[in-house]
């Protein structure tokens, strides 16, 4: 075996070259191995040079995962002296792929015919390390057929799904079997900070089977914890810093529909940009609060501005681009509007079949007038 | 899987939907090379049109694979170790592989695999085919001609935009001449089937219907559906449907009319923390079959004799009641599952090791 540094441009990777040949061929000194970097619009790719333009037989160049027996899929070109490998995807930062170029079937074969080499790209520099930063509802209090929580990460994550990485844990410290909804599709926000998780609604709806054999898996007045491994993957492949833990005690259940009535709109005077205060009895669903109201002039349509969601979703506060104008406003508030257990406005989750509305229209706007003030 | 059979079912379905199918109007464009973000579920159309949803940008394609629907040898042969044969030729780890689906060609018998390769930010779709030699090969879409229709999001205000919802796409199935696709959200606990004619309309967004479950008491709730099959039930076309809380029901395809309430009628339930994967439908002996693979319950062999007769569940009955099944203890670590030919379903599995194979299996 024959070893030898290479020109290998962009890897941090040791070079190996071997191989074996018959007796005559030209040495195959001048061939080198390369790993361009990735540049605006073009991917990483292997540069095997020093091969003359007779020679480029494209199908003696294969590009492998290190330890794997089958060749990376992609696309081999000649360009001037060198021949190039474009990967079908681009190459994974830090991985080691083996180039090997077998000059055998050439009309004259190089010495050794078989050349290797080790290539990889730089592992990328560590990044901030990815924690739990959140679990919402934040309350310390959860209706017993809550439906849906949401765990907030300070990265993205990887696009692996919460299953067996969220628990339920009851008062003795051990998991609470078929509490949580084992779902494999994606449920992640675009940025992957945010993963939704289910309780398996089987067991929240009243009268279906699991429901009837095994209860809700929250039983109100007792003490329960949500905890997050650590052992679940970030972007970049890395575990999170720590195990995340939200203790809560279940609450009796919420069922019933949401009812605007009862919420409490707090109204600033024309002239300023202070905020606008809606306060609910119940906390609602904090992602849908984002974007599921919206705050309209009954002269001039809707009011631009910035919605802001506390942390507990008791309330929603919208501050306007621009000042206040005097006069009759409403909100007008989508359907889809919900709290942690899926009830709507003016339709609970579990709804009585028979004095159920057909459909689920937008409900009706709340309206509230901005007053002149002094 | 999802779809040899389903489409197979088309023409019992022909008759009751027409009054669902609304305007056809001028199809949408015809283009080439789809650059798709990320990719499944999948479903074969009966010409061999494949449709693969693009979760991320909430767009359904249609891809005319030509030449690409069929490799050297027509079927399936069976491929071990198919996630680090993928990662191998992806260039990547078999940890970065995941496979979201798996159909079989109606006409080639190939199989074809939605992959996401990378599980980072590096998340990258990809079409794999497997021939009937075993061979694995990559799908390129650059020349793919396609049409595609958007999915619709649902209301939101004006002034606060889409935020973080995103929607995954459960499954998908044409029949009678529309894709009927049935998803979840990450945030509102949606359960709405949205069908869109095919070809592709170019101002045809299609129209949602919410489905319930409404078989405990008077008590209805949303539903999202997991899996579903178009299926002949008494003559009339059917959707057999798995919602998330397993139940699995009933409705009539005339039912998903726009703004109409849709109710399934549960005819089988199975317990608590399972996530139904897959439904095909077979004959075997003259009779008819669901095979129904769950993430828990294993594959479930259904008699659909019974589903137009069935009535429906109610809070009295007790245990797992509902049209008799049975458990095939042969088939476990069942990831996906298609019909490859009428006596065998080709699976994706699990092994004790970790591994994941590809096999054809005959149906039981």
């Amino acid at each position: 075996m024959t070893k030898r540094t290479g020109s290998c441009a962009f890897a941090a990777a040791l070079l190996f070259v071997s191989g074996c040949s018959p007796a005559g061929p030209a040495p195959a000194g001048d061939i080198a191995f390369s790993l361009e970097p990735a540049r605006a619009s073009q991917p990483a790719f292997v540069r095997v040079s020093g091969v003359s333009s007779d020679e480029q037989a494209p199908q003696s160049l294969t590009v492998t995962v290190q330890g794997a027996d089958v060749p990376v899929v992609g696309r081999t070109v000649a360009n001037g002296a060198s021949l190039e490998f474009h990967p079908a995807f681009p190459f994974d930062p830090g991985r080691p792929y083996v180039v090997r170029l077998d000059t055998s079937r050439w009309r004259t074969p190089r010495s050794p015919a078989v050349s290797e080499a080790v290539v990889s790209l730089p592992t990328p520099a560590e990044t901030a390390r990815v924690t739990v930063s959140a679990i919402r509802p934040s309350q310390d209090r959860w209706p017993e057929n809550t439906l849906r929580f949401y765990v907030h990460f300070s990265g993205p994550m990887s696009q692996a799904s919460g299953v067996g990485k969220v628990h339920l844990v009851g008062e003795d410290g051990e998991d609470i079997p078929n509490a949580l909804l084992p779902l494999n599709v994606d449920l992640w926000n675009e940025g992957r900070t945010r993963y939704t998780a289910l309780f398996d609604p089987a067991r929240v709806k009243r009268g279906i089977l699991s429901n009837r054999e095994m209860g809700r898996a929250l039983v109100s007045g007792r003490r329960y914890a949500i905890v997050v491994d650590a052992d679940w993957r970030d972007a970049s492949g890395r575990s999170l810093t720590s195990a995340y833990r939200h203790e809560f005690t279940a609450g009796p259940p919420l069922e019933h529909a949401l009812d605007t009535s009862r919420w409490r709109v707090a109204v600033p005077n024309a002239g300023t940009r202070d905020a606008l205060v809606v306060a609910f009895p119940f906390a609602l669903d904090s992602a849908l609060l984002q974007r599921t109201i919206e705050v309209a002039s009954a002269e001039r349509g809707p009011v631009r501005g910035a919605i802001e969601v506390p942390t507990d979703a008791m309330s929603w506060r919208f501050v306007p681009e621009l000042s206040w104008r005097a006069g009759a406003h409403r909100l007008n508030i989508a359907s889809i509007l919900e709290d942690p257990a899926g009830n709507r406005i003016g339709r609970p989750f579990e709804a009585d079949s028979m004095a159920a509305a057909t459909t689920e229209g937008d409900p009706s706007p709340v309206p509230f007038t901005v007053s002149a003030g002094r | 899987m999802r779809t040899l059979l389903k489409l197979a079912l088309l023409a019992a379905l022909i008759v009751a939907t027409s009054s669902v199918h609304s305007t056809l109007g001028a199809t949408a464009p015809v283009r080439v090379g789809p650059a798709l973000t990320s990719i499944g579920p999948l479903a074969f159309g009966p010409d061999g049109v494949l449709f693969a949803a693009d979760r991320q940008a909430a767009t359904i394609y249609a891809l005319n694979l030509g030449a690409q629907s069929a490799g050297a040898r027509t079927g399936t042969a069976d491929v071990a170790g198919i996630t680090g044969k993928i990662a191998a030729m992806l260039g990547t780890a078999p940890a970065e592989i995941a496979i979201n689906d798996l159909v079989v060609h109606p006409v080639s018998g190939n199989s074809f695999l939605a992959v996401t390769r990378g599980q980072g930010t590096n998340a990258a779709p990809a079409l794999l085919r497997v021939d009937g030699a075993g061979s694995v090969s990559v799908v390129s879409l650059d020349n793919v001609s396609y049409t595609s229709v958007a999915m619709p999001n649902p209301a939101a205000a004006s002034t606060t935009g889409r935020g973080g919802r995103t929607q995954s796409v459960t499954d998908m199935a044409l029949s009678n001449g529309r894709l009927i696709v049935s998803g979840l959200s990450n945030e509102e606990f949606a359960s709405k089937l949205w069908s869109v004619p095919y070809p592709f309309a170019a101002a045809d967004r299609g129209a949602s219907v919410e489905i319930y479950h409404g078989n405990h008491g008077q008590l209805e709730t949303r539903s999202p559906v997991m899996a579903f099959l178009p299926m002949a039930v008494n003559g009339q076309p059917h959707v057999i449907a798995s919602y998330t809380c397993t139940p699995l029901v009933r409705f009539p395809m005339s039912s998903l009319r726009t703004g109409e309430k849709v109710v399934g009628t549960t005819i089988a339930e199975f317990g608590a923390g399972n996530q139904p994967l897959d439904m095909i439908q077979y004959q075997k002996d003259g009779q008819s079959f669901l095979l129904m693979s769950n993430s828990r319950h294993g594959v479930l062999k259904i008699p659909t004799t019974d589903f137009g007769s069935a009535k429906g569940i109610t809070e009295r009955v007790g245990g797992t009641a509902g049209v008799p099944y049975e458990k095939i203890a042969s088939m476990t670590g069942v990831e996906q599952l298609d019909k490859l030919d009428a006596n065998r379903s080709i699976v994706i599995a699990t092994t004790a090791t970790g591994d994941r194979n590809l096999t054809a299996v005959p149906l039981p």
